[in-house]
């Protein structure tokens, strides 16, 4: 269990490929990450062909949900057209944070090279967005608010820079550490059961009981944290595609 | 812990390259296709609203009309009652009126009838008073030969006038 535990965070190479002398070998992470991939592009190209059902329901709620829930009220009408972005945020997201809970699967987000390169994703999209809409130079104006003097504008400008940085930055951090915590949490109680092991075998059956319990709350709070994660990181970065694109 | 916290570029990369292709391909099969259906659906609930409603707004319109058309045959109807009442009544002083003049005309020829018979009976009368007076005179002047005989004769003349009158 604890080797699992660990397992999720481990970078183990399978495939080492190099491109223009950068290691982008492929690893567990990697192919756990095509095998969502793939089971997405197979289940959802299939759930939006059947003609109806509860599944056909579920489906066509999760995308009213997203649309009228995270894009429109933060983007505004103009942002329909990323609806398929925040879908896919979303269901990609679900998919890894659940994957964790199956025995001998990684949690792809617990690991920050993950998390950091679907921070990049929302980066990328929140700047592409705002010059689509603005046009390049509006994009760079929109780093300095309206009416600040002009002595304070390349201070500004760099704050304002930084500060979209920043936040991307955070949205990375926030899903790794809350996703990484339930397992350090599950990989402190278990350790506890081998420390009271090691002064007396009773004594380690005994605090089993006891971390059992609390492992099982543990593991229903990740279950709630998993699904609260995926959709803060969706909307915070449909917040702050509204925010870029919309700012003067 | 660091190794926990260091990003891997290959994953980094493999994660935005992933990310970005599943994007592409679940917008062209999978999303596209189901925002098109939601699209249609909220058009067709749109425009069945709308047809509802324009729906609505003519039945409303001819409901107006058909009440103003109402009230106008209620009136109509309310105006030919009282011209057929007024009708009726003229025709009904007519025939009083003319009823009236032909029972006056009745009476004045009952009256008229009444006054020529006895006109008649009168003149008959008179014609009756004068064959009496005549053969009475004609009886007188027979047997005049005797002044009491003739008081007598008269007398009886005059008797028979009597008898006969009261006849």
């Amino acid at each position: 269990m604890i080797q699992e535990l660990l397992e999720h965070h481990i970078l183990d190479h399978i495939v080492d490929i190099k491109l223009f002398g950068f290691d982008i070998s492929l690893t567990q992470h990697t192919f756990f990450m095509l095998g969502i991939s793939v089971c997405l592009l197979i289940l959802l190209p299939f759930l939006a062909n059947i003609k109806s059902g509860r599944l056909k329901t579920l489906i066509e709620s999760f995308v009213v949900f997203v649309q009228d829930n995270i894009v429109l009220p933060n983007i505004g009408p103009h942002g329909k057209k990323l609806v398929p972005f925040f879908c896919t945020l979303l269901i990609f997201l679900l998919f890894a944070n659940y994957l964790g809970m199956m025995p001998e699967a990684r949690t792809i987000t617990s690991n920050i090279s993950v998390t950091a390169g679907m921070a990049i994703a929302s980066f990328m999209c929140i700047v592409f967005f705002s010059i689509k809409e603005n046009g390049v130079g509006g994009f760079i104006k929109s780093f300095v608010p309206g009416g600040v003097p002009w002595w304070l504008i390349p201070m500004m400008f760099t704050l304002e820079v930084f500060s979209l940085i920043i936040k991307t930055f955070v949205l990375a951090i926030r899903l790794f550490a809350n996703m990484t915590a339930g397992h350090i949490i599950l990989l402190g109680l278990f350790s506890f059961i081998f420390l009271m092991g090691e002064k007396a075998i009773w004594e380690g059956y005994v605090s089993s009981i006891p971390v059992l319990g609390m492992t099982l709350f543990v593991s229903i709070l990740e279950l709630l944290v998993a699904a609260i994660q995926a959709y803060v990181f969706t909307l915070l970065t449909a917040i702050f595609v509204g925010l870029q694109s919309h700012s003067h | 812990m660091k190794t926990l916290l260091e990003p891997n570029f290959g994953l980094v990369f493999w994660t935005v390259v992933n990310f970005f292709i599943l994007v592409v391909l679940l917008a062209k099969f999978a999303w596209k296709p189901i925002i098109k259906v939601l699209d249609d659906r909220e058009k067709k609930i749109k425009e069945d609203i709308s047809s509802a409603q324009e729906a609505r707004a003519e039945a409303q319109k001819i409901k107006q009309e058909m009440e103003a058309k109402l009230e106008e045959i209620s009136n109509q109807s309310f105006q030919k009652l009282k011209e057929a009442q007024e009708f009726a009544n003229e025709e009904k002083k007519k025939i009083l009126d003319s009823a009236a003049v032909q029972a006056n005309a009745m009476v004045e020829q009952a009256k008229a009838e009444i006054a020529g018979e006895t006109q008649k009976a009168i003149e008959a009368l008179k014609a009756q008073m004068a064959d009496t007076t005549l053969l009475a005179l004609k009886k007188i002047i027979t047997k005049q030969e005797d002044e009491a005989a003739s008081r007598k004769q008269v007398e009886t003349v005059l008797k028979e006038i009597e008898t006969k009158a009261n006849k």
